[in-house]
């Protein structure tokens, strides 16, 4: 659930000049691989890339991993697509005209042989939602929002239990990857466990609202543009996301105890879980112009 | 079962005054002023040296060898009265009136009891707070506030400032049990944790046991906090009032029928709102934060036997912003209370009670698109106790209780483009019950024994769905659904029956100490789901259920207890080890609210803590107060969390000190101060970062659960009381000045520690910076002022 959080950001607002910035020791031991492998079944370049994981208030840039063999394999070695080292970690595929990695249904097999270690992840590629339409509502301006316009996009979940997405935006052609502004739906809701279905995506998770740095909600004027795409993710996938989501910004008075994100790439020797991790998802968009 | 046991109490009952060859006195203990009842008043034979204490309505009885006495009644803070009693022949009864002592000094009292109850009395691990201690403390932004009060109180602490409710023993804040006449009152704060939900105006008497804790109280964990509001002024009009920072206060008392009935009606509300609205804009003038809570309560003496209470709360937070968001929530409760003397030995109370603690959640600027969710927690009790006083030395007290429960974990309408969705969580209905026996006794005059048995019986009802959970996947994940049934209304899906045994004993060593031993086991059948630092109002209470079981405690307390100065000053030393079973935890990343599923993301763990509890007061004087030291250790252990093994709870703070001073500087003016140190409450901070699709994600390798400790916390507030003058005593105005100042020296104490985000959006491809962040509730010096009246 995301909306009974409003009054608590706008009581924790109250507060905000009581944080400041502290040393604290760090109990980053040892790096650990990453694996970022979100997938599309488009026709684009498809992009996976390997890590080592940093000192988390340290921060910095990541190590990237060279040198590793990595496949993806659909349905029990129907097909086979190999990811080529374009640049110190980053491994790519890059389909023909015309060809995809599959479609809904399909399940997934990554494989990754790096410096003797071997990990291993299975996904299914899942339906995703039909975007019916972009409204642009102008509001009037209002204690939380100036003056402008607000899109809201009508995506509708598909019927039957367990659908999971997540809906990404680009204003101007500016991807909204703050935290705050990550969009996940569990069957057009907020979370599993509500039994609602098939229905279009609850406010406030169809309202797109940029941020600007001081956290203040931005509204779309005459000539921006909008591009929104609905992904199909894994449940497995939305848990990740929302427990990334909760984690990222997890302040205050009311803040829950920290929690893992769980990805689903495992060691084949140790049949430990690494970080990160392999979702290949169906893709809706939609795009509108503010005139 | 529960009916033929209270039966065979009564029967028990009566039986015994055969036994007896003794003749009784009997009676009230009230103060002249006003007609209230004392509660813990002394009543001393002078010829035989006994005695004995009121109980909690004022009541007395004394069964002695038939002659003629002069009884004593006294209430540190009051005057003796002396009043002769003649039972050779038959029984008496006697009603004290004593007057408060001399209003030349304005004598702060810290314990309102015999002045050396602290040694005598076989109760252990209690604390008595009467509201002039608790009025007279330096409180934030000047609001006097019980719940902050007994947090200076040894083995009581809080996660953090602004935080609700309070940690006793080890215990989460849901195992303390928040009585006020008797209705349990679910959520005991105002703006989220800052102010208590308590009109200091209208509480008479607040007692908090956190060990050994009597049979005839059950139902949770950790403590009991009995808070018992005044009866009104049965004498004449009272009204008193207040202008503080935050609230504005007004009660009115007065008889109805002169010593016979009177009534209270007490109010506050918070003006914030008020005094705000001019500098706000036209388009927030739907914006709205107030608080406000109502108590009222009337009662009569009907004959010499009789006397009928009732009492109501009500209090509701509001917050609105604009027209298309609001939430508010708050606690109601209804007491009705008859004391009935079905002879001069045997005292009878009836209560029955009604709790509501809800919130109501809306959202939707028009009609196509709104959502309307609420939440409640119903209670309905009756709760027949008797207490018989056989002689001085031997009073059995037995009764009974039964609630009725109903849960509304979420009432949820979402109207989406004009398509209206219900995602309620269906009610929930339990039914618990409780008969208890309990006899305190004197033995060879130096032993006192309180032993007791408590049987108590939950039931989860059907009318729902019930779910049947799987094992999980790997230890501490969500549990998968595996079975749904229905289960029709009124059926019992699962029941539990819990003895639960209790004793306390008093050893006197000589005329000013004695050793104290208690145990107690106590059972809990409802729980708050809250996962957060601090308990946010939506946290949602929730049933035993065929998955989640009863939480038991056991307690074992010891302790020295020593007066000196002929009990100027107290002094005792307790330390207490206290496991818990069944302690409720949470998978990772669970969802607790609106959730239909969620007790398959509850965890079961166990706990323990222990601890030394260091106390000195010293109760007399121009110069009077407390100081207390704690070291303490509280831990859990629960599958799935910190690799299964040990680690510090949320709210472990070893150590512990707390220094509450008044001097009373004229007859006029109270100079008090507060000095409080705690050790920093344990926190998790992440070890590593990694990136996903541009997004910067901590992570805890090692499953560590808290494994760092945020600073110290330390404080010091202080206050000037300016009281009227003595010299006008008389005038029907009187007024009372409160300067304050909490958190003189200005020290910025973390509420805790936690990594956060750069506020730049970051382009593809850029690394993210994340920082630690102390987080301080209260940064700085916060100065108050605020002027009390009384009209009378």
């Amino acid at each position: 659930m995301k909306v009974y959080i409003i009054p608590f950001i706008l009581f924790a607002f109250l507060l905000t000049n009581c944080e400041d910035p502290i040393d604290v020791p760090s109990p980053f031991e040892e790096s650990t691989v990453v694996v970022d492998a979100w997938l599309t079944n488009t026709e684009e370049v498809q992009t996976i890339r390997l890590n080592e994981s940093v000192d988390y208030f340290a921060g910095g840039e990541s190590p990237a991993i060279s040198g590793a063999t990595i496949t993806v394999c659909r349905n029990d070695g129907e097909a086979c697509f190999s990811f080529a080292e374009a640049a110190a970690g980053v491994y790519l595929w890059q389909p023909q005209t015309g060809e995809t990695l599959g479609s809904p249904g399909d399940e997934f097999e990554l494989s990754i042989a790096t410096e003797g270690r071997r990990f291993s992840a299975l996904t299914q590629l899942r339906r995703t939602a039909i975007i019916d339409s972009i409204s642009l509502e102008f509001e009037e301006e209002s204690l939380r929002r100036d003056e402008g316009f607000y899109p809201q996009v009508y995506a509708r979940d598909l019927p039957g239990q367990g659908d999971t997405y997540w809906l990404k935006a680009w204003k101007n052609d500016t991807l909204l990857n703050r935290t705050s502004e990550l969009t996940i739906s569990y069957d057009g809701t907020f979370s599993a466990g509500t039994n609602i279905d098939g229905g279009y995506f609850l406010p406030p998770l169809r309202e797109i609202e940029p941020l600007n740095d001081d956290g203040e909600p931005v509204p779309f004027l005459a000539g921006d543009s909008l591009y929104v795409e609905v992904h199909s993710i894994s449940n497995i996938a939305f848990n990740f996301l929302e427990i990334a989501e909760r984690q990222i910004e997890n302040t205050g008075l009311f803040a829950s105890p920290i929690a893992n994100a769980r990805g689903n790439i495992r060691d084949e020797e140790s049949g430990e879980l690494i970080l990160g991790i392999f979702n290949v998802a169906e893709v809706a968009s939609a795009s509108i112009l503010v005139e | 079962m529960k009916t033929k046991l209270t039966l065979c109490l009564l029967l028990l009952a009566m039986s015994l005054p055969l036994l007896a060859q003794k003749t009784t006195v009997s009676g009230y203990v009230r103060d002249a002023e006003t007609g209230e009842t004392l509660i813990g008043a002394t009543v001393l034979v002078q010829e035989t040296s006994t005695g004995t204490t009121t109980n909690e309505y004022g009541f007395f009885s004394l069964s002695l060898e038939p002659a003629v006495y002069t009884l004593t009644a006294s209430y540190l803070g009051y005057d003796n009265q002396e009043i002769p009693a003649d039972i050779s022949v038959s029984n008496l009864k006697i009603d004290f009136e004593i007057a408060p002592a001399g209003t030349q000094l304005v004598e702060v009292v810290v314990t309102a009891e015999e002045e050396d109850r602290n040694v005598s009395d076989v109760q252990m691990s209690v604390e008595q707070l009467d509201m002039k201690t608790i009025q007279k403390i330096p409180a934030l932004l000047g609001e006097v506030d019980v719940i902050r009060s007994i947090q200076l109180l040894p083995g009581v602490t809080t996660v953090g400032e602004g935080a609700a409710g309070f940690n006793v023993r080890g215990g989460s804040i849901d195992q303390n049990l928040v009585i006020l006449d008797e209705a349990p009152v679910y959520n005991s704060s105002h703006l989220f944790g800052f102010f208590s939900v308590f009109n200091p105006d209208a509480v008479k008497n607040v007692k908090l046991y956190k060990g050994g804790i009597p049979a005839r109280y059950g139902g949770r964990l950790s403590s009991i906090l009995d808070v018992r509001m005044k009866e009104g002024n049965s004498k004449k009009l009272n009204v008193n009032g207040g202008i503080g920072t935050i609230f504005s206060r007004l009660s009115v008392e007065a008889p109805i029928v002169k010593d016979k009935a009177s009534f209270l009606v007490a109010g506050r509300r918070s003006y914030i709102d008020v005094l705000a609205a001019p500098f706000l804009g036209d388009d927030l003038t739907d914006t709205k934060l107030y608080f406000y809570d109502l108590t009222a309560k009337a009662n009569a003496r009907v004959g010499e036997d009789d006397q009928f209470f009732l009492s109501g709360y009500l209090g509701r937070d509001v917050f609105q912003f604009g027209p298309g968001a609001g939430f508010d929530w708050g606690n109601q409760t209804a007491t009705f209370r008859w004391n009935h003397i079905f002879n001069d030995k045997l005292f009878s109370n009836l209560t029955v009670y009604y709790s509501n603690y809800d919130y109501q959640i809306n959202f939707g600027e028009d009609d196509e698109d709104t959502f309307d969710w609420s939440a409640k927690i119903i209670n309905l009790s009756a709760k027949p106790e008797f207490s018989y006083f056989i002689s001085p030395d031997n009073i059995l007290r037995f009764g009974g209780q039964t609630i009725g429960y109903e849960f509304q974990p979420a009432n949820a309408v979402a109207v989406n483009v004009g398509e209206t969705i219900d995602i309620s969580i269906s009610k929930q209905d339990a039914l618990e019950n409780g008969v208890f026996v309990e006899n305190e006794v004197t033995l060879w005059d130096k032993l006192k024994l309180n032993y007791g048995l408590r049987l108590s019986h939950f039931a989860y009802l059907g009318g729902r769905n019930v779910y049947t959970f799987g094992e999980p996947e790997e230890v501490g994940l969500e549990a998968p659904l595996t079975d749904v049934e229905f289960v029709e209304e009124g059926e019992i899906v699962k029941d539990w029956f819990n003895l639960e045994p209790r004793a306390s004993l008093q050893y006197q060593l000589n005329d000013n100490s004695s050793v104290k031993a208690s145990y107690n086991r106590m059972a809990q059948y409802i729980h708050l789901l809250s996962n957060t630092t601090a308990s946010i109002p939506l946290d949602i209470w929730t049933p035993s259920t065929n998955n989640i079981a009863p939480q038991i405690a056991d307690q074992v307390a010891l302790g020295y207890f020593r007066n000196f100065s002929d009990n100027k000053y107290e002094f005792s030393a307790e330390t207490y080890y206290k496991s818990f079973d069944n302690i409720i935890d949470y998978v990772d990343g669970a969802d607790l609210i609106l959730n239909e599923l969620v007790e398959g993301q509850t965890l079961r763990g166990v706990g323990r803590a222990y601890g030394l509890e260091l106390m000195l007061k010293k109760t007399e004087g121009r110069f009077s107060g407390w100081v207390n030291y704690t070291l303490s250790k509280t831990e859990r252990r629960v599958a799935g969390i910190n690799n299964g093994e040990w680690y510090d709870s949320r709210f472990d703070q070893p150590h512990n000190l707390n220094v509450t001073a008044f001097y009373e500087l004229s007859p006029r003016a109270t100079l008090s101060g507060t000095f409080v140190y705690n050790s920093g409450t344990p926190t998790t901070l992440p070890s590593s970062g990694f990136y996903q699709q541009g997004f910067y994600i901590p992570n805890n390798d090692s499953d560590a659960r808290n494994n760092y400790r945020v600073p110290d916390y330390h404080r010091l507030d202080v206050s000037l009381t300016l009281d009227p003058n003595p010299e006008k005593a008389n005038k029907r105005w009187q007024g009372t000045w409160v300067f304050g100042v909490y958190n003189l020296y200005a020290r910025r104490n973390p509420f805790t520690i936690y990594g956060s985000q750069q506020e730049e959006r970051a382009l593809p491809g850029q690394t993210i910076d994340a920082e630690a962040i102390r987080f301080s509730v209260v940064g700085s010096i916060i100065p108050s002022i605020s002027y009390n009246f009384t009209f009378k």
